[in-house]
């Protein structure tokens, strides 16, 4: 028990107005607030990493083709993000939401924001890599792990609104 | 009766729509659907901008109207434009020539959206005097293929026909920057074809065969290319032989990156791979190592159409790969019907 009110303590400072699923009639509007502050996180590493783009294709670099996937995967998940699902828009409305999916939902939630940060970091070392092709292939490395993180990490989350 | 300023039913490709009365009145009701953005201008300059909602036309809501109209509560001139914040596609095609002046034919898809409606009505809408769909999407085909031909252009032929994937990136992120000065987000870009005439494909097939785009170029035509080439085997060598040699066994290297803003209208100096000197090839090497002269990408030994890019691989009956057109094998000298 400890462990949530720890992770909800931490996303209730990064994310104001987040209840933690603590009110049935507030539950949709925690889910919504959550994705929205994680999509702004994209949106800003998407940016960020247009710079990185520009910049690559100014200096030539060999990464280009890798770096534009990754920024079209990055938009893809940020879309994904922000437009809830259409699958679990009934989930708050069950008469019961069970003690541990509401953990689990709020484990997934501190991941998720986490994991957005971590992009955006990564996003802004492979921009300061742009020149230095060693450092760069790790860069793009990194952050493509990064992506693919949270994509799992929203597939997990899905399973919980969705699933049984 | 309240004056409803309202979008009713935009199509689909609508991208910008001109409220047809351009009396105001205080008190309007404007409604702004998701997705649009509506924007009150005079004389082509930007005053005020209202986002999705119901909006009451009041005195507040419109400080800089309101201020340019002197303070009066009677009707006002304006000019109310609705955005569509949603992405569109266009279709593109046109003709450029590269860097060593190869015409070459391309056309594809692209997808935009407007980013900052503010600066794409002062720049397109206000800026071009373009008050229709027809007109501005007309015009942002046009500024988008004007950009296409010009970037496009900044290459080598061989960069366009064996790194497509690296020149197509490399073009649309210009064009995003492009785009993005006129307010527009450039989403993405799609080449789905690049042509060239006879004479320069089989141009490009020996460069891409020989791996050596100099010696190429500086024959005057393709035809005198596979002529030349064509006699290699045979006693009688031209004037072309010193070179032809190591020209016929050494393959393309297709990771070569493609040389885009280098400058200048210099053609590259050749795609030999410098750590490789030249060696005569086995027959076995030579059929391992089958490249497609359309793609430059290595094609199993024997194809009849490269996996990677779909074009036919015209051979002669001893399975030499030949350009297309030839009637003769440049190899074998054998015939081909
Ligand atoms: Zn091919
Ligand atoms: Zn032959």
């Amino acid at each position: 028990m400890g462990k949530e009110t720890k992770l909800l303590e931490k996303i209730e400072l990064a994310v104001p107005g987040y209840h933690g699923y603590k009110k049935k009639e507030l539950m949709r509007e925690d889910d919504r607030i959550i994705r929205g502050k994680v999509a702004d996180i994209l949106a800003m590493a998407r940016k960020d990493m247009e710079r990185a783009l520009q910049r690559c294709a100014m200096v030539n670099c060999q990464q280009l083709v890798a770096i534009d996937g990754m920024r079209k995967k990055l938009i893809a998940l940020e879309s994904r993000v922000r437009h809830a699902e259409a699958g679990y828009s009934g989930y708050f409305d069950r008469i019961k939401v069970r003690e541990d999916e509401l953990n689990a939902l709020i484990e997934y939630d501190a991941k998720l924001i986490e994991l957005a940060q971590a992009i955006a970091d990564a996003v802004g070392k492979l921009n300061g890599a742009i020149a230095d092709p060693r450092n760069l292939g790790m860069a793009v490395f990194d952050l493509d792990d990064k992506l693919r993180e949270l994509e799992e990490t929203l597939d997990k989350r899905n399973t919980v609104l969705v699933g049984e | 009766m309240v004056q409803v300023i309202e979008w009713v039913n935009p199509g689909e490709d609508e991208i910008i729509w001109r409220y047809p009365n351009e009396v105001i009145k205080w008190g309007a009701q404007l409604i702004v659907h998701e997705y649009e953005v509506a924007i009150f201008m005079r004389d082509g300059k930007v005053y005020d901008v209202f986002g999705p909602g119901r909006h009451t036309i009041t005195t507040q809501n419109l400080p800089l109207l309101y201020k340019l109209v002197g303070g009066s509560n009677s009707p006002f001139k304006a000019t109310v434009i609705f955005v569509s914040m949603k992405q569109f596609q266009g279709r593109y095609g046109g003709e450029t020539q590269t860097r060593e002046l190869a015409p070459v034919k391309y056309y594809g898809v692209y997808w935009f959206k407007v980013a900052d409606p503010v600066l794409f009505l002062t720049e397109v809408v206000g800026g071009q005097s373009l008050y229709d769909t027809a007109d501005v999407t007309k015009f942002i085909r046009a500024y988008f293929n004007e950009g296409m031909m010009k970037h496009l252009s900044a290459y080598s032929i061989v960069d366009l026909f064996q790194n497509l994937d690296m020149v197509s990136t490399q073009v649309k992120v210009k064009l995003m920057e492009d785009f993005r000065r006129l307010g527009l987000e450039l989403v993405d870009v799609k080449i789905e074809g690049v042509n060239t005439t006879d004479e320069w494909r089989q141009r490009l097939f020996w460069i891409m065969q020989t791996g050596n785009a100099q010696a190429v170029m500086q024959m005057d035509t393709a035809k005198q290319v596979a002529h030349e080439l064509g006699q290699s085997e045979g006693a009688g060598l031209g004037t072309g032989m010193v070179v032809m040699p190591q020209l016929l066994q050494q393959p393309a290297q297709p990771t070569q990156p493609a040389q885009p803003y280098a400058g200048g209208g210099v053609p590259p100096a050749g795609y030999q791979n410098p750590q490789q000197p030249a060696q005569p090839a086995t027959q076995s090497q030579q059929q391992t190592q089958e490249i497609c002269p359309y793609c430059g990408k290595p094609i199993p030994p024997g194809a009849r159409f490269c996996p990677y890019c779909g074009h036919e691989i015209k051979r002669c009956p001893n399975g030499h790969i030949v350009p297309e057109g030839a009637k003769f094998c440049p190899v074998c000298g054998a015939k081909i019907e």
